[in-house]
């Protein structure tokens, strides 16, 4: 099933928005069981790079390898079963605002599974408890806090046991304490379930929390590509530059 | 020469709208017809297109019928045919009025919601999110959306007809005393299966449009909050406008083929 242990492969991509070029031959591989950090600037194409990895956005050129099949060429149908291996978390959660939390979490359950109601509330409960919110099940997410909304999104993509999450800025928006929180919740999710993972964030705590791998982007390609210690000995002015200001 | 640039630009923009509406309206009918049917949603729809605007759609009728009451019979006493006025109140509100004036009160309450409602999801990224986990959004957002406008603008219709023909009475009984009932048998008397159910049934498609645009304009939302406060605009005033304009020829398919 894996394309020779990647189960992400990314291959040339390009996309650019109004002739600017945001991403300029992006070249990446993600291993089974690995996190990878993408850094970078704002407007470097890393929100962009995880949308287009389930085709949210379509490539201008260039290949995307999930689990072996290039996912550029699927007509949707064959599209959507690739989409329901991978858990995505969006950068402000993108909570459906007319579901309780409860809901939200159970939504893809009702649609891609056969699950009984008693089964399906189970499920709810074991990852909402997971992520430390089972009181929260009946509230609406107008009515919960930008660290709790993060949480709900992170159950609601683990909720049909993804191979692959993607999860974009993470900690962003929120305080030391509670991204420290969000960042042990999904390193301890990590080793227990050794899902292959994409981090698109600025924060290097979070990088040195949940990655093993790490790329950084700038002006639309990757200019960096390899450990966590690496990075921060890279002599590269981009990297040594952000990592500075990171730090 | 830059005149004629930006009214060059204003037509391609009036064709691509028309292009991406039809390439949405195909594959809203094409999931309509394809996915299973969310249930629970429609009704939650229903209910808030339909039973949240019955009290609008009370008064609005209400104030329809006097305002006919009092504006005909004064144009009826002068040619001697004031005994006419009932059957002129119900002709007037059953075939035109009421449907019509259903349809643009309801396009500005409901085009606004849902320009608002699917503007605002749009913007946070839970359209995605419905697509991220291989869900269609046509099959939860918009088939639901558009069939509960489909079903409740008759509904509401005959509510507003109801309330304009009693009170075009109240209205006429104030200055001229006739009971109900002979109100109603000489309104009735002359309206034929041809004037009231065609009528009625013709706000299933204006129920259709204001659906369909008001989803389109949601859907298709770009550029945060200031973007939801555009789309919802162009929704309202797009509803009303081609509500108009299918009235124009509905009416005349209606007198065709009734008539």
């Amino acid at each position: 099933m894996e394309n020779n242990g990647y189960v992400i492969k990314v291959h040339d991509l390009h996309r650019s928005f109004d002739k600017q070029n945001v991403l300029n031959g992006i070249d990446l591989k993600v291993k089974s069981g690995e996190t990878v950090a993408v850094l970078g600037q704002s407007g470097t194409g890393k929100s962009v790079l995880l949308k287009l990895l389930v085709r949210l956005l379509e490539p201008d050129s260039g290949a995307i390898w999930i689990d072996g099949k290039d996912i550029t060429k699927l007509p949707v149908n064959e599209l959507n079963e690739v989409r329901k291996k991978i858990g995505f978390l969006f950068q402000y959660a993108a909570l459906y605002d007319s579901l309780t939390v409860g809901e939200n979490v159970e939504f893809p359950l009702l649609w891609h599974s056969n699950l009984s109601p008693s089964e399906r509330n189970d499920r709810v409960d074991e990852l909402l408890s997971r992520v430390g919110l089972k009181d929260a099940k009946p509230k609406m997410p107008a009515q919960i806090s930008g660290g709790m909304k993060k949480r709900v999104g992170l159950a609601r993509a683990l909720v049909l046991d993804p191979q692959i999450i993607l999860l974009d800025e993470p900690t962003a928006g929120l305080d030391p304490v509670t991204a420290a929180g969000i960042n042990e919740l999904f390193s301890g999710l990590q080793q227990e379930r050794k899902i292959s993972s994409i981090v698109v964030t600025h924060d290097m705590h979070a990088v040195k929390a949940v990655s093993n791998h790490v790329v950084m982007l700038h002006e639309g390609k990757i200019v960096f590509d390899g450990t966590v210690d690496e990075l921060q000995a890279s002599q590269e002015p981009h990297v040594s530059e952000f990592v500075g200001q990171s730090l | 020469m830059e005149i004629l640039l930006k009214k060059q630009n204003g037509l391609v923009r009036i064709v691509e709208w028309f292009g991406e509406f039809g390439l949405f309206v195909g594959r809203s009918l094409r999931t309509g017809i394809t996915s299973r049917y969310q249930i629970k949603e429609l009704l939650r729809q229903m209910d808030e297109i339909g039973s949240k605007s019955i009290a609008l759609v009370m008064l609005t009728g209400a104030a329809l019928g006097v305002v006919m009451s009092i504006h005909l019979r004064d144009s009826l006493v002068r040619f001697g045919a004031e005994a006419a006025l009932p059957a002129v109140i119900v002709l007037a509100i059953v075939k035109e009025s009421g449907p019509i004036i259903t349809a643009l009160v309801v396009s500005g309450r409901v085009a606004a919601g849902i320009g608002a409602e699917l503007g605002s999801m749009k913007v946070t990224e839970q359209l995605d999110a419905f697509e991220a986990s291989a869900i269609d959004p046509y099959c939860f957002l918009v088939v639901p959306r558009v069939l509960a406008c489909i079903l409740m603008l008759p509904l509401l219709t005959i509510i507003a007809d109801f309330f304009g023909v009693v009170m075009g009475w109240v209205s006429n009984a104030v200055v001229a005393p006739i009971s109900f009932q002979l109100f109603l048998t000489q309104g009735f008397k002359s309206v034929t299966f041809g004037d009231l159910i065609p009528s009625t049934l013709r706000t299933t498609i204006f129920g259709f449009i204001i659906g369909m645009i008001s989803c389109f304009e949601g859907m298709r939302t770009e550029g945060g909050t200031e973007g939801v406060g555009r789309s919802t605009k162009t929704a309202v005033v797009l509803s009303a406008l081609f509500v108009i304009l299918a009235d124009v020829f509905l009416v005349k398919i209606i007198l065709i083929l009734f008539e």
